[in-house]
């Protein structure tokens, strides 16, 4: 047992489940992003998925060093894939 | 895939009401089971001194739309477990988190926040979604209240043992579906039912509860089933009124007296 807030109890539930299932990605503003506000109420502040244990190529720091745009960074960092370029776009 | 989306705030969910009511909580009726959407949207709620479009409790309209289900986490436990049965669920799950219950340490930190803090098991567990809690037992009134009204409601539980009376407090934590057994439960033991909510009071998912109340345990009742809710006004942006506004401990202990 370890003592947790509520919101570091969200951001490890969606760390343990973004391991399990690959399929798992998280959208939201500015996750992902230096400096950002790291999604809603900074939940996930600096939220960055280890590369060595990440269960997919698709997960927020392997998004571009120097994205062209804001929106572009964004929808990189939340759900890019081979089809869908734009996060809300996505329906699969 | 499984999409975990979140909204600062909670308020601009009525920008997407189309996908969400017409589109997520549709698709699998529609298609006849043939398509789901497995998606978890997360929602910051409740009033923290930021005005009537950034301060609204919205559990409720959403508990009207059939396929959506709808979770409010009140402690650190609950929202990890609710937040792992949410992603694994095949059907679009709403979590509403109260800004005051968060306890982060980023910049968006609001002033007033209670940040309670909780024991989280190491392993892999989940909250199974559609079962309440009992966060106090108690035999003399049952109070049923969610998010920050929990604790509020347990201050005011603090309060009426000091006069003698023992209240039960019950976190639905999943409003739908509603684990409506476990206050039915606690109702035919008490004879009271008192329902706390933020949202302002008409149509308010406490309005439904004290509905199926009418309807299973009437006879059970030894006094009118009681709701304490805000006023139907914006919420308010000037701190004052807005503390006016959210009910507090004091309203809750008043009305659960006057149900004695």
């Amino acid at each position: 047992m370890a003592k947790m807030t509520i919101a570091e109890a969200l951001r490890q539930a969606i760390r343990e489940e973004m391991r399990r299932d690959e399929r798992v990605f998280c959208i939201g503003e500015d996750i992902g992003v230096t400096g950002g506000f790291g999604g809603a109420f900074t939940v996930l502040w600096d939220f960055r998925m280890n590369s060595a244990t990440s269960a997919s190529s698709t997960r927020p720091s392997r998004r571009p060093p120097s994205p062209a745009s804001r929106w572009e960074r964004r929808s990189r960092a939340c759900a890019p894939s081979p089809t869908c370029s734009t996060a809300t776009s996505c329906s699969t | 895939m499984r999409p975990i989306a979140d909204v600062q705030y909670g308020d601009f969910l009525f920008n997407m009401m189309d996908q969400l009511a017409n589109q997520a909580a549709k698709l699998r009726y529609m298609s006849g089971g043939t398509l789901s959407v497995p998606l978890v949207m997360r929602a910051p709620v409740g009033a923290t001194a930021r005005g009537a479009q950034h301060a609204q409790s919205l559990e409720a309209f959403f508990t009207h739309v059939p396929g959506l289900k709808v979770v409010c986490p009140s402690t650190a436990y609950d929202a990890k477990g609710l937040l792992k049965s949410a992603v694994r669920d095949d059907n679009p799950v709403l979590i509403f988190e109260h800004k005051l219950l968060y306890g982060s340490k980023g910049p968006r930190t609001e002033k007033g926040a209670l940040s309670p803090v909780g024991e989280v098991p190491e392993e892999d567990y989940t909250v199974p979604i559609g079962k309440g809690a009992v966060r106090r037992e108690g035999a003399d009134i049952t109070i049923v209240a969610n998010l920050l009204m929990v604790y509020r409601a347990l201050a005011a539980a603090e309060t009426l043992a000091e006069r003698g009376i023992q209240a039960e407090v019950i976190d639905p934590r999943s409003l739908v579906p509603l684990d409506e057994e476990l206050i039915f439960e606690s109702v035919r033991k008490t004879g009271r039912l008192l329902i706390v909510e933020e949202d302002n009071l008409t149509s308010g998912w406490g309005a439904e509860i004290a509905a199926r109340a009418a309807d299973e345990v009437f006879f059970w009742l030894d006094a009118p089933v009681k709701r304490v809710a805000a006023p139907d006004v914006p919420p308010p942006f000037a701190p004052a009124l807005e503390r006016a506004y959210v009910p507090g401990e004091k309203q809750i202990l008043a009305v659960a007296l006057s149900m004695l």
